[in-house]
């Protein structure tokens, strides 16, 4: 029986991002020895809507949606989490079953820190408290703006709103353009806009003939990031 | 006995009944899929749990089942996949429960532990 290449935390790409960022030395061997890393496959479920949480995960490599099902039984995706990121934080510290589900996009490497050892580690170490609020602050923040998006803004501006926010957070530089590093389907981008993915397909086929997007095979890449600002009617 | 399944004993259940509060499943979840280290050991209480193998059902443990605590100290994968039916109820054995039960030498979990 094979032993799973077991990324200390000491030497994770992750660790400058995570909520144990802060921690010295000893607090971080801790967090090591108690953590259980395992890869997921494109697929997988990390947790289910409505199941009870019983630890947190933190995000080496890959991908990772987080979407929720609505009373119709439409899936909304909340947003993609990438390494670095940490997943059901919320769920387990307000004690309230998963409001969401997480389920792998690119095949990704996962830790898992129980829940027992969260609450004493925190306990230990309050810098991970204070981390862990700096994070449900941002996230607070990024949700009172998608709601602000989402009553005030039409279409065509959010899905250039999410072409930026994906720029911003999988764009790569290449040759005067960015490429954008995730592939979403136009199901997955309408999900996360609020629309149908008939729209996003117009609004795509728009944004090329304006020369803001390119795209080759399923890979996305931004040519005019001003316009982009223009079509979300983001103001600088 | 087998490293992966060990059933306990009705009195071993109702200690770790007694030390830890079971968690309620509404969906149906791959607690654990093929090949991956478990993330916790887990109780079977009620309900149904379905052992997988290549995606194909293995067996349905008995209720009192303890699965994966021996590959979660040891930190090898799970030659199965767990797969927690919708309103089951299981107690979740953290690693840090099992570190701190080795530390002590002493108790159920200990005991438990120490047969594997």
């Amino acid at each position: 029986m094979s032993i799973i290449k077991n990324v200390n935390c000491e030497n994770c790409s992750s660790r400058g991002k995570g909520i144990f960022c802060d921690l010295e030395n000893t607090g971080i061997k801790e967090v090591s020895e108690n953590k259980v890393m395992n890869i997921y496959k494109k697929g997988h479920t990390i947790f289910h809507q409505g199941n009870p949480p019983f630890g947190l995960y933190c995000v080496n490599s890959g991908k990772i949606k987080i979407s929720k099902v609505g009373n119709d039984g439409k899936e909304s995706i909340i947003r993609i989490a990438k390494e670095g990121d940490v997943l059901g934080h919320r769920s387990l510290f307000s004690n309230e079953s998963y409001n969401a589900t997480a389920t792998i996009l690119e095949d990704a490497a996962i830790c898992f820190i129980d829940k027992k050892f969260i609450y004493k580690a925190i306990q230990t170490y309050p810098t991970i408290a204070i981390q862990l609020i700096q994070k449900l602050s941002r996230e607070m923040g990024a949700a009172e703006s998608m709601t602000a998006s989402m009553s005030q803004k039409n279409v065509r501006e959010r899905l250039a709103e999410l072409f930026l926010m994906l720029k911003q957070t999988y764009g790569i530089e290449e040759k005067g353009r960015t490429r954008l590093d995730i592939k979403l389907t136009r199901d997955e981008m309408a999900s996360m806009i609020g629309t149908a993915s008939e729209t996003v397909i117009r609004f795509i086929s728009e944004f090329k003939e304006e020369g803001i997007l390119e795209q080759e095979g399923k890979v996305i890449f931004i040519k005019d990031e001003d316009k982009l600002l223009e079509f979300a009617n983001i103001q600088l | 006995m087998s490293k992966e399944i060990i059933t306990l004993s009705e009195e071993e259940v109702r200690t770790l009944t007694d030390l830890k509060s079971p968690l309620l499943f509404k969906n149906d979840f791959d607690l654990i899929y093929e090949s991956q280290v478990p993330n916790v050991g887990i109780l079977f209480l009620e309900g149904e749990l379905k052992i997988l193998r290549k995606r194909k059902i293995l067996s349905t443990p008995p209720l009192g089942s303890l699965i994966g605590l021996y590959h979660l100290m040891h930190n090898t994968p799970l030659p199965m996949g767990v797969k927690v039916c919708k309103n089951t109820s299981v107690i979740m054995i953290e690693k840090s429960t099992i570190l701190e039960a080795l530390a002590q030498k002493s108790g159920t979990l200990y005991q438990i532990i120490s047969n594997l």
